[in-house]
């Protein structure tokens, strides 16, 4: 026995010295703790149809980077908040996710309205915002990160495609809350530049689905074109009434905004072809890392331009950590201009002067079967500007301001009721 | 199978040396890769800092070039000079064009002068370059129907008014200036009504850039900044290169070529950094990235040989370093080794010269481990005693084997004694045998003669004699009897000796033995007027297995001696057990004095009786004792007895009892 002990010692000597050379490395090393990633949109109340796929593209794609190992060697921790399609709630679940779940950047918001209640809290406690949706602009905050497309890269493109196609008489309708409102001063401006004039402009509250007067307009005006910034499912009844006072596509085309795939879904496709549409993804447009992002969805489900650019807020963010070795904010926005990304939509870089990304503006006309044919796409990558060159900071600063103190210090004419009517949808 | 026997020296190196090697290995390869994963950051990070302010470098350059164009475009000079220009132009009225020229001229010229702008345009509606602060080719002609309709400048001018948006060019060569390389940013001009007048355009000569491109700082020898666009799907580049001087505008790579990877990466429009060959096919540290506003490929790279020129002789350092620890921890090993074995070694070595029988070796005393020096110390304690032991073996030895001489000595002269002993004996024996042939020849001798006397001594006593006579002849008669038995017993004793007597083996009834016993021994008891009394109970013994004659012989000798020797009485008793049957004669004689019974039983010992007037032979009881024990029986005599002489016999029980 004792002999046996003897002839084995040795190696146990160097089985355990082996062991302990080897496993020291490993003890060295700890497990970092996870990277905590909030999410805030709507997940009830009338955003809720239009936010839900967003966010979900947006969880799936951080997901994905748990899947490949983490960032930096931690893993993503997501904690959801829903905004429930009101300001306040926005405002308050963005501070609950940044002090009570110590995340250091929110993937979020649709509306304009959820934004600029968000934007103060950000900016108070030095975290970031992506946003993933096409806006008016004539907003700078370092503390929003915009992945959307800016006032510059869909609405005067789209413009000036559709007075050189179109015609130079416009008709504008919108629904009456901040973006609308914004689209329509820059369209004023740029139309004029061009020659071309307004002959009409209609404003209608959010959820008042009633449009027989513009309709009763426009059959009176018979503008060349009308440019369309109504919001949601107001759109369907929209359509209605213009259909209904015999104004089609074929004569008077429409140039809608904010006229969503899933909106679409409501309309019959024969009611709504031949008109426009003006966004910077369309689902049948095939371009490079098209299939990174696909994957993560059912192969069924309808992509939106928002659903692109939260997942192109995702890639741009996991870059921005990967080469700042950091998820410090600041350090993140020194960083983030330096990252260009391969998207669905082209080539997207930040731009160096702003928080926006260079996009491509793109037209599509809808056919017969209620899909998407591109007609018009910038030839480039356009820079964003969020503050056109037409229009000064203070003229947009002042305009903004009146229409705060006109809606009782809110975004939107009728913000009080938008909670009480489900199928309202706002941008 | 045998076991490899491997020294302790040799085993420590194996043992140190492994566990050293394995761990020092370990060790280096941890710390070097750890090493060279932090030098390869260390390297990435300074290329991506590197690459991050080139592509700022460039990015700042155009963003202010572009806020100085829209300066420009906003500058009340030029838009007030702007229609008045347009329409002096449009009317060839040269004094006042050059009026308005001239004013805007000095106007513009700080502007030029502070931010490396080479030329400013002015271009109205229909593309007429109405204004150039250079006057070079270019000047008063069309950009949409003149001779450079398919320049950057034209371009951009186009995209300004149709977009009503600031538009950058690319850089290309511009043809008006001599062919060098240009960009031009348009900015749409508009008027105070709010509609388009026209474009500002300015025309950039690009050596900003190239300073830019040619700044190797943090580079080193090989690093440099690639920028190139791609042109009808081919990489073009924009710059020269620190290793081929003329490549801007001249050399390009093919897009779908493997080389040169991250400059594809970059014209994709994507950032990052890695590992790759560059356009010359050579391994490098590369970060990329994408600038928009130029549709510029831009990569910051530098030789991987160069970048790992330090890992490479650190490498070196920490090979040597290992191999130096080795080394000295073998070294160390062997030493060790060395320490602990040589004492063992000395005891070795001395064991093996003890095993020679050399006793007087002496393990000299090493500074060891305590235990070796333990071992030590005992081996020499146990040499010295071995020492004394073996001198005391040694003195015991020689004495052995002087006595062992004496007692060869002793037993050869034991040996002669024996031969002769043996000799003496034999002549003993031939002496006995001559004397117990002698003896029984004699008696048979003896008898022939005797009978004649014992005849004719009866025939005498037949006749009438008269008293004298009658009482001579009964004295021959009773000489004769006598001589007759002494003769008979010589020669039973003559027989015996020569082994010439055999007995029987039979059964035999006590009852008829002690019958036919009284019937012989009444006359005689009658004459010595003694009782005779025989056992009541021999009828009830079992059967004796013995030679009934011999049996009987010994009886009437027993009987007649208890007679003779007797006062008035003798007893026959008997009793037997399962194996032996005793047989008592008893007489109330003068008993035999105890120290006297040894002689009882040798040959012609009478016990002092000799002269007595009792006749005997004195040799019945060494017959009657060798018939015993021939018969398996044996014969003795009470020595306790008080009164009287008791001799006894044992006889064997006949077990199995043929039947008769």
């Amino acid at each position: 026995m004792n002999t046996r002990l003897s002839r084995i010692f040795p190696w146990l000597l160097i089985t355990g010295g082996v062991a302990i050379v080897l496993c020291a490395p490993s003890l060295l090393h700890t497990t970092p703790p996870p990277i905590r990633v909030g999410i805030l949109h709507a997940f009830t109340g009338t955003m809720a149809s239009s936010e839900r796929p967003v966010a979900e593209m947006t969880r799936r794609a951080l997901e994905q980077i748990n899947t490949t190992g983490g960032l930096l060697g931690r893993r993503i921790k997501i904690f959801t908040a829903d905004s429930a399609s009101t300001e306040t709630q926005s405002a308050r679940q963005a501070g609950r996710l940044i002090r009570q779940q110590k995340v250091d950047v929110i993937f979020g918001c649709w509306t304009s309205a959820c934004r600029k209640a968000v934007k103060p809290v950000v900016e108070r406690h030095h975290k970031l915002l992506f946003y993933p949706v096409q806006y008016e602009g004539f907003e700078q905050s370092d503390a929003i990160i915009y992945t959307g497309t800016t006032a510059n890269q869909q609405i005067i493109p789209a413009l000036m495609w559709s007075i050189k196609h179109l015609g130079k008489r416009i008709y504008l309708v919108g629904s009456d809350y901040i973006f609308p409102r914004m689209t329509s001063l820059i369209i004023h401006r740029y139309a004029n530049a061009k020659g071309a004039t307004i002959v009409g402009e209609n404003f209608v509250p959010l959820g008042d689905d009633n449009f027989t007067a513009v309709a009763e307009q426009i059959a009176r005006l018979k503008p060349d074109v009308i440019l369309n910034s109504v919001n949601g499912s107001d759109n369907v009844a929209l359509i209605h009434a213009l259909r209904h006072h015999g104004i089609r596509s074929k004569h008077t085309p429409m140039l809608s905004f904010s006229l969503d795939a899933y909106q679409l879904n409501k309309i019959t496709p024969a009611e709504i072809a031949g008109d426009y549409v003006a966004w910077s993804y369309f689902p049948t447009q095939n371009i490079g890392g098209n299939s990174d992002f696909k994957h993560l969805l059912d192969p069924k489900s309808i992509v939106t331009d928002p659903m692109v650019s939260a997942w192109v807020a995702v890639q741009l963010w996991k870059q921005a950590v990967e080469k700042s070795h950091s998820t410090n904010p600041e350090q993140l926005q020194s960083i983030l201009h330096n990252i260009s990304l391969h998207t669905p939509e082209g080539k997207e870089s930040m731009a160096s002067d702003n928080q926006h990304l260079w996009k491509h503006a793109r037209i599509a006309q809808i056919n017969p079967a209620g899909d998407f044919n591109l007609v018009w796409q910038s030839p480039q990558p356009i820079a964003p500007m969020p503050y056109p060159s037409l229009i000064s900071y203070e003229e947009a600063a002042n305009m903004e301001q009146r229409l705060y103190q006109q809606w009782h210090q809110h975004w939107s004419a009728s913000d009080e009721i938008l909670p009480v009517k489900p199928t309202r949808e706002t941008q | 199978m045998r076991a490899i026997r491997v020294g302790l020296s040799l085993q420590m190196v194996l043992l140190f040396g492994l566990l050293t090697a394995i761990a020092t290995i370990v060790l280096v390869a941890f710390i070097y890769s750890e090493y060279r994963n932090s030098h390869q950051q260390q390297v990435q990070q300074q290329i991506e800092h590197t690459l991050q302010s080139q592509v700022n470098a460039i990015r700042n350059h155009i963003r202010l070039q572009k806020s100085e164009t829209i300066d420009i475009s906003q500058d009340p000079l030029v838009r007030t000079i702007m229609p008045l220009l347009q329409h002096e132009y449009a009317h060839h009225n040269g004094d006042k064009y050059r009026e308005l020229n001239q004013k805007l001229r000095t106007g513009l010229t700080p502007r030029m002068e502070r931010n490396h702008i080479y030329d400013i345009f002015l271009i109205d509606l229909q593309g007429e370059i109405i204004f150039t602060m250079t006057h070079e080719a270019d000047f008063a002609t069309n950009l949409v129907t003149g001779p450079f309709r398919h320049s950057a400048l034209a371009k951009a001018t186009h995209d300004a008014m149709d977009q009503i948006q600031p538009q950058i060019s690319t850089v290309k060569r511009y043809a008006p200036s001599n062919n060098a390389s240009a960009l031009f940013i348009a900015v749409p001009l508009m008027g105070i009504n709010g509609r388009l007048l026209g474009v500002v355009a300015i025309q950039n000569d690009a050596s900003h850039l190239r300073a830019i491109a040619a700044n190797y700082t943090n580079l080193g020898a090989s690093g440099e900044t690639v920028i190139a666009s791609s042109h009808n799907n081919t990489t073009l580049m924009m710059m020269p290169l620190r290793h081929d001087a003329d490549a801007a505008f001249r050399r390009t790579i093919k897009t779908d070529s493997a080389i040169a990877m991250p400059m594809h990466l970059a014209l994709q429009g994507k950032s990052g950094h890695g590992f790759w060959n560059d356009y010359r096919d050579i391994p490098v540290f590369a970060a990329w990235g994408y600038v928009p506003e130029l549709q510029w490929g831009v990569v910051v790279k530098i030789d991987q040989q160069e970048a790992l020129r330090e890992l490479q002789s650190t490498r070196h350092l920490i090979i040597l370093i290992t191999l130096g620890i080795l080394l000295v921890v073998i070294g160390l090993a062997v030493l060790f080794g060395r320490f602990l074995t040589y004492p063992i070694e000395q005891l070795s070595i001395a064991t093996e010269r003890v095993t020679r029988g050399d006793f007087n070796t002496k393990v000299p005393t090493i500074h060891g481990a305590l235990e070796i020096h333990q071992l030590t110390d005992t081996f020499n304690l146990m040499l010295t005693h071995m020492q004394q032991a073996s001198r005391s073996i040694e003195a015991s030895f020689f004495q052995i084997q002087k006595q062992k001489k004496q007692l060869e000595s002793a037993l050869q002269q034991a040996s002669t004694a024996q031969m002769e002993a043996e000799i003496s004996r034999t002549q003993a024996e031939q002496a006995n045998n001559a004397k117990t042939e002698f003896l029984s020849s004699m008696s048979h001798e003896l008898r022939t003669p005797l009978n004649a006397v014992l005849g004719f001594g009866q025939i005498l006593e037949q006749s009438p004699l008269e008293a004298k006579q009658e009482k001579c002849v009964r004295h021959i008669l009773d000489g004769g009897h006598h001589l007759l038995n002494l003769v008979n017993d010589v020669l039973d004793l003559a027989k015996l000796d020569s082994g010439k007597i055999a007995v029987k083996q039979e059964s035999v009834l006590l009852g008829s033995l002690c019958e036919e016993c009284a019937t012989m021994m009444q006359p005689l008891a009658s004459q010595y007027g003694i009782t005779l009394q025989f056992p009541a109970n021999s009828e009830t013994l079992p059967p004796l297995r013995a030679d009934a004659f011999r049996l009987k012989q010994v009886m009437l000798n027993l009987i007649s001696n208890g007679i003779k020797y007797g006062d008035s009485q003798l007893t026959i008793e008997t009793l037997a057990d399962d194996n032996m049957a005793r047989i008592w004669v008893h007489n109330d004689g003068d008993p035999i004095p105890t120290a006297k019974h040894d002689q009882l039983f040798q040959p012609f010992s009478r016990l002092g009786r000799e002269a007595g007037e009792i006749e005997g032979s004195g040799i019945g009881l060494v017959i009657s004792k060798r018939l015993m024990e021939m018969m398996g029986g044996a014969i003795g005599l009470d020595a306790d007895v008080a009164t009287g002489t008791t001799f006894w016999i044992d006889v064997p029980i006949d077990r199995d009892p043929r039947p008769t």
